[in-house]
């Protein structure tokens, strides 16, 4: 099944590699596919599938960070490609890759910060995607996982305590709870849209994001700690991430 | 028609080959069927006709084949599925193919009808990468822009804040050097919608590429244009998110107007039921008016600022507490 050395053992790793090397622009961008759109997704993916599979080297890397740092707008989140509206989708994929690439640190911190604070709706606990937006459960996760990773950096760097949330983490979990719920299961964007499953996965990630929060007063414990650790640069399951790492890190050791 | 088929999902173009006539068209290829293993699980329920077209056009991806007849076949995938983007990139890949010895101006007429397709996709399609980007491929190859800019307007008039549309545009402008007009247009968008974030970020992407952003008078202007704003709707975040984007690199005393407003609305008083008339907004931004300004009175200002907004916008307390507690830091 998925998850196991029998499943990893699928990719061909070297030719995964170079197809993301032929994805790489001379401006640092990622394209999608072969001939296709290149935006921060591009280099999101690009940078989460290498280092998952230990190939996050040099050349790979080279120009890309300064690259995302251009799609960092005035408003202080960061945009699809340079000079793009700051959006909540693509500040989560440009921050994970700037992540990866530890480079996040050469991002306007504070101006990222106050945008992705000022996205959190005071009446119904949940994010919009950009100003004067609409809220929807889906920026649970792009919107309320970009804040664990924007903690991490500040922390390194000496701005943040350890047990500090800089987002509402309850308000969070009563939007994906009480409002994002459909009747007969799932989860929706909002009251009155259909379930699916992009929503479901998006407000389950926000909420798994949301149970790890230091701040959770009104919370029930048990609850919390039912719920799996998910590493918030990959949105997979902590233990998973590990396995993964170790499993190509022993192949990369032993060149087929 | 299409008798045994269900009608074609919402939102694609319909479809104009029967399944006898693409069955016939390609009777010399043999289809590839999908292989999803020796136990597939959740299995996709494709309407009738979807497999036939999909199974042929596996084939002719493998055979390589770019010509008329696989480019129709393209059209039929696209109907489909407008998120093919193998189909679109094929579509490319079969004009090249299909113009490469031909004359400039047989290529250009080949792109032209290319565009017209596209820009009908693209209506029943807004939100639709691969269409959009098959655009930029479209107008690139016939090196003109001069409709591109009526048809994003098209779109945006449906959609005002259309994500792709907006980026398409940004593309087109800064492409073609047509930035005569834009802020006008801007303009026009913003009296529709004071809220139209996507305006807002249009107006700093035109200042950016054609104005000095450091200039006193562009920068004056600027804070007269969004104060003017704030005035229609205090409490709207853009032309507050404007006027800090813009003066925090250079410096709010840049424009002493600005902190002055702010010290305005944020004494109380200009409350109406459902509107702190802008209090919250001109706090937030007089805690980094002073704060550039540095002096010890107006760090404790600015922390005093913090602690109060801390409990008029419950949501961002914790936010507002680690701000204030980085003050003087």
């Amino acid at each position: 099944t998925i998850g196991t050395a029998e499943a990893y053992a699928v990719i061909e790793r070297a030719q995964l590699g170079s197809f993301l090397l032929r994805m790489k622009q001379t401006d640092g961008s990622f394209t999608m596919h072969d001939d296709g759109e290149a935006d921060v997704r591009g280099a999101y993916c690009a940078m989460a599938v290498a280092t998952l599979t230990g190939q996050l080297e040099a050349r790979l890397a080279r120009g890309t960070a300064d690259w995302l740092l251009r799609c960092q707008t005035y408003e202080g989140g960061i945009g699809a490609t340079p000079g793009e509206e700051a959006h909540g989708g693509y500040t989560f994929c440009a921050l994970a890759a700037l992540v990866l690439l530890n480079q996040a640190c050469r991002l306007r911190l504070p101006a990222l910060v106050a945008w992705l604070s000022q996205r959190q709706m005071a009446h119904s606990g949940g994010f919009q995607g950009r100003t004067n937006k609409l809220v929807d459960s889906c920026y649970s996760f792009w919107q309320g996982g970009a804040f664990p990773l924007v903690h991490s950096v500040l922390h390194d760097l000496g701005q943040l305590p350890a047990d500090t949330d800089l987002y509402h983490a309850p308000g969070l979990l009563d939007y994906i709870l009480v409002c994002a719920q459909a009747p007969h299961g799932g989860l929706r964007d909002k009251p009155g849209k259909a379930r699916d499953y992009y929503h479901t996965c998006y407000s389950l990630s926000g909420l798994a994001v949301a149970a790890a929060a230091h701040q959770l007063a009104g919370v029930p414990s048990e609850w919390v700690e039912s719920v799996g650790v998910v590493n918030p640069v990959f949105n997979v399951l902590n233990a998973r991430v590990d396995q993964a790492l170790r499993h190509f890190a022993a192949a990369e050791a032993q060149p087929q | 028609r299409l008798a045994a088929s269900p009608p074609p999902p919402a939102g694609s173009a319909t479809t104009d080959m029967r399944m006898s006539t693409l069955t016939e068209l390609f009777a010399d290829l043999e289809p590839i069927p999908q292989d999803e293993g020796p136990e597939p699980i959740v299995r996709i329920a494709y309407p009738e006709g979807f497999q036939t077209v999909m199974d042929y056009f596996r084939r002719v991806l493998v055979n390589g084949e770019y010509s008329e007849r696989t480019l129709k076949l393209s059209g039929e995938v696209i109907a489909r599925n407008a998120a093919n983007y193998t189909a679109w990139q094929f579509r490319r890949k079969c004009i090249e193919v299909l113009h490469a010895d031909a004359t400039p101006e047989e290529r250009q007429r080949a792109w032209r009808d290319e565009l017209e397709y596209c820009g009908k996709r693209g209506l029943e399609n807004l939100k639709n990468y691969q269409v959009w980007f098959h655009r930029r491929s479209c107008v690139s190859n016939l090196g003109d822009g001069s409709r591109e800019l009526a048809f994003v307007e098209e779109i945006l008039a449906e959609d005002s804040k259309n994500y792709h549309a907006w980026g398409y545009r940004q593309w087109v402008l800064a492409r073609f050097g047509l930035w005569e007009g834009e802020l006008d247009f801007i303009g026009r968008l913003l009296r529709e919608d004071v809220r139209n974030n996507s305006a807002w970020n249009q107006r700093y992407f035109v200042l950016k590429a054609t104005a000095d952003l450091a200039s006193p008078e562009l920068l004056a202007a600027e804070a007269e244009f969004a104060e003017g704003h704030i005035e229609l709707s205090p409490t709207n975040p853009s032309p507050w998110n404007y006027l800090r984007g813009l003066l925090e690199p250079v410096g709010y005393d840049a424009v002493p107007r600005v902190r002055a407003m702010c010290e305005e609305r944020a004494a109380a008083g200009g409350a109406q039921p459902g509107s702190d008339g802008g209090r919250v907004m001109a706090m937030g931004l007089l805690v980094d008016v002073l704060l550039a300004s540095g002096s010890r009175e107006e760090l404790d200002r600015s922390r005093a600022l913090c602690k109060a907004l801390g409990e008029m916008d419950p949501i961002r307390a914790a936010y507002w507490r680690w701000r204030g507690s980085r003050i003087g830091v």
